[in-house]
């Protein structure tokens, strides 16, 4: 990645400027671009049946009375699909449901008609006859022996990773990874403490709901475009479903209103095709909030146990862990989440020994999949509660408990991979600072009239890279470029981080730089906007090409100038120089001599494509049912402190301050940076205070942003101070990490603790609503 | 079948549509005017918020047959040829913006609670935004925005 | 640009745009199912889920009613954790309405009957509200619990305290919330009267008001967990009302 002296120049408006995103104004004047903004002509409106039932037979289903409705050009069922099954890592879902539904909300049908209220009229017609089956929603309903099981077939699906020892009828991955003999480890250690958190389901909510719009053309080739995290996995959704060859299937990701996790995977694409190649004319679909809510994803509610021992004096010596995960009713990534719980497991911090266990569970209800944080939300949060529960068996303090044990560089973490780089110790002692932690009382302190205010820490350790991603740089003829990595901008301002890290490559300005819209007809591969990995992975990538850019221009301005290769380089504003000499060439001037010239060699483009290659090593960590965990790419660090209060009379938690300290190599864009800190702290203030979605007899009870509660600026503190750490990571040009999923992470263990220094009650169970902590203050009955 | 004739953004706009059509599907419907979004259709988010007669509202609780002789403006109506106006520059600058979706809701409370109350206080500008959500920005840039479009409108008029 | 949304699909469903009290009465006398439609936070999203009345009644365009749309709504809904419901209790509101056939005033205590229902018969239409005209001369205090900031209230409670010569001379107290209704503590109310200071209260008040309490168990919180706010918030209100009263 280093290229030639007096590289990455920083002068020109790039790296490190807080400039607002790209696509601000467009968004401000409300001219952005999302699926649901657009329409074709002949455009039909799509509408799906969702099964009433949390698990049932589908004994017939008759559509007559359906497409009888005028106005209605399609309705499409299970039946209308090539494949019995098809899935992420197991192979077990349909679109559409086929011979049984497993959860109330499953899409049973679709629809597309002349308007929706028409598409919605015909679903109330599509006679579908069900036979109830008993049903399982909870991790120990789907464990307990003689439990129905969703999936009876499960033994006969494909599976594309070794799933490990399975024993329960719903369990669909069991993984292990041991590493030392936590025995004695155990025997050594003076305090053994052993404890249970557990975990709800989170909604995503991004504002913008699922929505596609997709048409054929007249040689059978389908365009779609969606509010996606992937194009790439849109695509290969599409192809798996549905048959058709890649090469056919053209996925465009224009305006994304947030996706959260949600969105990796596909949502309505498949049956915008479905319906768009039934009726022969475009198919837009667009999900209702409570149909996004009830029929799309959720974070995996958990359960995990901790027992951990450590010396007297403070030294963490082993770990065991058992983890359970809810995964409802259809697989998709939960393998890997419960790999990546266990894989982070043991915190930022040193351990002799470490056994850990997980398991992951199908239940009736929606899939638990992807969501910021990736199982790593649900077991930091346990981890740090954990941690501060060994601190008070210490007689320590919670601070100095985490610094007497924290990883450090060149330190192996657990599966063998070293830590290249670490800003975790600077951001502590960041957040212990300026939130004055030293002067402010342990156990907390009263604030008002029945109300106690405590401050709690939080420290966390996230990947910054995840599969593979590539970008092609093209110089255009007037010396502005093309920069085109087919990463989606689900709004995390990845679009304006690329173009700042191409021009910083390449000594220009962000303005020279077009980021090409993902599209997959013409972009390279890029496995999607998910696990912090935009800037870390797809900056290398553009490392890369830039690189060979660069290797290309001092080439033609050899020939131009009449110099050696080895006396120039770039500089910044786009020209290429004679080292300590005068004679240069611009960009333009490059680019027409290489582009028209009969000597110029042809247009100037880079490629490259990136892979992150770290198996874990069986010297270090035995392993089962993991996924190698080529990964992490670098790890990304973390600590926050929060206060909170506490109102004694309601139970009401409010977080006054937070201080929030990330290692992120180097910032790119530190706007951009902090935004990502304030939006992922408050999405797990939420997770940890309020957010819960809540089932009954396999129904969702709060479908609504009504009874669904997200923060608003009410519940958010104004004074949340995002501090910048910036301990370069070697393999990327500039050194950034990730920063998209760590702010959340942390958050939750902090608030817990910062609620049991406040009033010395250890709340387990999240969300911590008032109801749930008055009664923790007061477990006796309520008169009368 | 009910015609219903009222001003958007300083034109006289006839909307034909039964008596439960919702004044946002006739933005994003008849009306072309797609930058005031549907983020739940209950009233509960505030993307759809809207400026009736120069008070904010939901755009999904409003009948368009209620509008009769109304005035609406909406997102589009803040710019001037596509110049953005004072509170959505101070929203770009101060990098509030992300994915963007809820901006236009936002920007048209922000633009009501400052007609209100030119010169808000932190504590004043969370209470008035408190109907609309984010999900992205944890609201301090938001909360930046407005004050800073406090300042600049101060700065203009004085 | 028509949009296909815009096709003749529910000819059935009637609008009006009555200017006057009387226009709107006499529409609600016409027919059972026609709808009045003030703030439109209740009505447009059930007309959403496909509710199609026979007929909507704006009253936007009515003078004496439109700037209460609001309150009108709220007080018919009758929702018993709303929070007009029990600050209105404790205001000692009256409901004023009229029909083709008449006018009449219903004090609150007798217009809220309990689980949505009111005693507005269905061609009356209220059109307005009023307050005793003495309420500034007594001290007041409103409190709300919520999961979250603007969220829908778990429970409320509203206190209003009239004063003589430095003491207590009559009390209402109204815990929404708790019940089908807002409903009046009795006891607690006797139990203020006389006190001077909020610290002369006894503990007995509060337990009788939780003892009075019929709360249910729903999404926002367990009956259990709303027994437990009432203490708390009546505590509080009843320090605010009293600060109040003091000064």
């Amino acid at each position: 990645m280093s290229g030639p002296s007096g590289r990455a120049f920083k002068r020109v408006r790039n790296v490190g400027a807080p400039i607002p995103r790209l696509e601000a104004v467009e968004k401000a004047l409300g001219a952005a671009v999302y699926t649901d903004d657009m329409t074709l002509p002949g455009m039909l409106h799509g509408a799906l049946l969702l099964s009433p039932h949390p698990h049932a037979r589908i004994v017939m289903i008759d559509t007559a009375r359906a497409r009888a409705l005028a106005g209605v050009r399609a309705v499409v069922t299970g039946a209308d699909l090539p494949h019995t099954r098809v899935g992420m890592l197991i192979f077990d879902e349909t679109p559409l449901a086929r011979e049984r539904v497993r959860y109330a909300g499953e899409p049973v049908a679709a629809v597309a008609a002349d308007d929706i209220e028409i598409a919605r009229a015909a679903l109330d017609l599509i006679d579908v006859r069900y036979e109830p089956l008993p049903a399982v929603f909870t991790i120990d309903e789907a464990l307990a022996p003689g439990a129905p099981v969703l999936h009876e077939d499960f033994g006969a699906y494909v599976k594309v990773m070794d799933l490990g020892p399975l024993e329960g009828a719903n369990e669909l991955c069991r993984c292990r990874m041991v590493h030392g003999d936590v025995a004695a480890g155990f025997t050594r250690s003076d305090v053994v403490l052993e404890r249970t958190y557990e975990t709800s389901a989170q909604y995503h909510a991004y504002l913008e709901p699922a929505a596609a719009l997709a048409t054929f053309d007249a040689l059978g080739k389908v365009t779609i475009w969606s509010s996606t995290q992937s194009i790439s996995r849109v695509q290969a959704n599409i192809h798996e479903a549905l048959d058709i060859p890649m090469s056919k299937i053209r996925a465009i990701a224009p305006r994304i209103g947030g996706g959260f996790g949600g969105k990796s995977e596909a949502q309505v694409q498949v049956f915008a095709v479905m319906l768009a190649r039934a009726a022969r004319r475009p198919v837009k679909i667009v999900l209702s909030r409570e149909e996004d809510t009830m029929a799309m994803r959720s974070r995996h509610p958990s359960r995990i146990r901790l027992k951990t021992g450590v010396t007297k004096d403070g030294k963490l010596v082993a770990r065991e862990v058992e983890a359970w995960i809810d995964g409802g009713a259809y697989a998709e990534e939960s393998p890997v989440i419960i790999n990546v719980i266990l894989f982070f497991s043991t915190g930022p911090y040193r351990f002799d020994a470490v056994s850990s266990t997980g398991h992951a569970v199908y239940t009736n209800k929606l899939r638990a999949s992807a969501m910021r944080g990736f199982g790593n939300v649900q077991i930091t949060f346990a981890v740090e509660s954990h941690m501060d529960e060994l601190a008070a068996a210490l007689g320590m303090d919670p601070v100095d408990f985490r610094l007497k044990n924290l990883i450090q560089v060149g330190d192996q973490w657990l599966g063998g991979q070293p830590v290249r780089s670490s800003g975790l110790g600077r951001c502590v002692e960041q957040a212990i600072e300026r939130s004055g932690w030293r002067t402010k009382p342990r156990g907390g302190w009263v604030s008002g009239e029945g109300r106690r205010r405590g401050l709690g820490i939080g420290l966390t350790c996230h990947t910054s890279a995840f599969m593979s991603t590539s970008a092609i740089v093209r110089l255009m003829e007037d010396g502005t470029v093309a920069l085109n990595t087919g990463s989606v901008d689900i709004g995390q301002g990845g679009d304006t981080a690329m173009a700042q890290m191409c021009a910083g490559m390449l000594g220009l300005d962000v303005d020279d730089i077009c980021v090409v819209a993902p599209d997959t007809d013409a972009s390279p591969y890029n496995s999607g906007t998910n696990a912090s990995r935009s800037t870390h992975m797809v900056g290398r990538a553009i490392g890369g090409a830039c690189d060979q850019v660069v290797a290309q221009l001092c080439d033609r301005a050899s020939m131009m100038l009449g110099m050696p290769r080895e006396r120039l380089e770039i500089r910044p504003g786009g020209v290429v120089a004679v080292r300590d000499g005068n004679a240069s060439v611009a960009f333009r001037d490059v680019a027409m001599f290489a582009t028209h010239a009969a000597i110029g060699g042809g247009p100037i483009i880079g490629t490259a494509a990136v892979t992150q290659n770290e198996p874990l090593d069986p010297a270090h960590t035995q392993s089962e049912g993991m996924l190698s965990f080529d990964a992490v790419g670098a790890f990304a660090f973390g600590a926050q402190v929060v206060e909170a209060e506490v109102d004694e009379a309601t139970g009401r938690a409010e977080i006054v301050e937070a201080w929030c300290a990330h290692d992120v190599g180097q910032a790119i864009n530190p706007s951009a940076v902090e935004g990502q800190i304030q939006g992922g702290f408050v999405q797990g203030l939420g997770y940890a205070l309020t957010e819960e979605m809540v089932w009954q007899d396999g129904q969702l009870v709060n479908p609504s942003f009504a009874g669904y509660k997200i923060p608003s600026t009410l519940d958010a503190p104004y004074a949340i101070h995002s501090i910048i750490v910036e301990e370069p990571d070697p393999g990327h040009p500039f050194g950034a990490k990730g920063i998209g999923e760590p702010p959340l992470i942390a958050s939750p263990g902090a608030i817990a603790n910062a609620i049991a220094d406040a009033v010395g009650v250890r709340m387990r169970r999240l969300p911590i609503t008032p109801e749930r902590l008055m009664f923790a203050l007061d477990p006796s009955e309520a008169k009368p | 079948m009910i015609a219903t004739r009222f001003n958007v953004n300083g034109e006289d706009r006839v909307v034909q549509a039964p008596a439960h059509r919702t004044l946002l599907d006739a933005l994003r419907g008849p009306l072309a005017l797609n930058g005031t979004k549907k983020g739940c259709d209950i009233g509960a988010c505030g993307s759809c918020n809207v400026l009736l007669d120069g008070v904010v509202v939901r755009a999904c609780l409003v009948l368009v047959a209620d509008l009769a002789g109304a005035d609406v403006r909406t997102i589009e109506g803040l710019a001037s040829d596509l110049v953005p106006g004072i509170v959505q520059q101070a929203f770009i600058d101060a990098g509030a913006i992300q994915c963007g979706f809820c901006m236009p809701g936002m920007i048209v409370a922000a633009t009501g609670l400052l007609k209100d109350n030119p010169s808000p206080t932190v504590d004043e500008v969370r209470a008035g935004l408190a109907g609309t959500l984010c999900r992205c920005s944890g609201y301090v840039k938001v909360i930046e925005a407005v004050l800073m479009a406090a300042r600049l409108a101060k700065g203009a008029s004085s | 640009m028509d949009s296909p949304l815009d096709g003749p699909r529910d000819p059935g469903m009637r609008f009006f745009l009555p200017t006057t009290v009387d226009e709107a009465v006499d529409l609600l006398g016409v027919a059972a199912g026609y709808v009045c439609v003030a703030g439109g936070g209740l009505i447009v999203p059930s007309l959403r889920s496909g509710a199609r009345p026979a007929g909507l009644v704006s009253l936007r365009r009515v003078g004496v009613i439109r700037n209460m749309t609001t309150i009108g709504g709220t007080v018919c809904r009758a929702d018993p954790s709303a929070d007009y419901s029990a600050a209105l209790l404790a205001a000692g509101a009256t409901i004023h309405l009229r029909a083709k056939d008449g006018e009449r005033s219903v004090a609150i205590d007798d217009f809220v009957l309990g689980d949505n229902k009111t005693a507005r018969r269905a061609d009356e239409l209220v059109t307005s509200v009023s307050l005793p005209r003495d309420l500034g001369r007594g001290s007041g205090a409103y409190i709300r619990f919520s999961r979250v900031d603007g969220d829908s209230p778990v429970v409320t409670v509203a206190v209003r305290l009239e004063w003589r010569d430095g003491v207590v001379r009559s009390a209402r107290i109204a815990v929404g919330g708790c019940g089908p209704k807002a409903f009046r503590p009795g006891e607690a109310e006797s139990l203020v009267c006389g006190r001077a200071r909020v610290e002369e209260i006894p503990a007995a008040l509060f337990d009788s008001a939780v003892a009075e309490a019929r709360p249910v168990s729903d999404i926002k919180g367990s009956a259990d967990h709303r027994r437990r706010l009432i203490p708390g918030l009546l505590r509080r209100a009843l320090a605010q009302g009293f600060a109040a009263g003091a000064s």
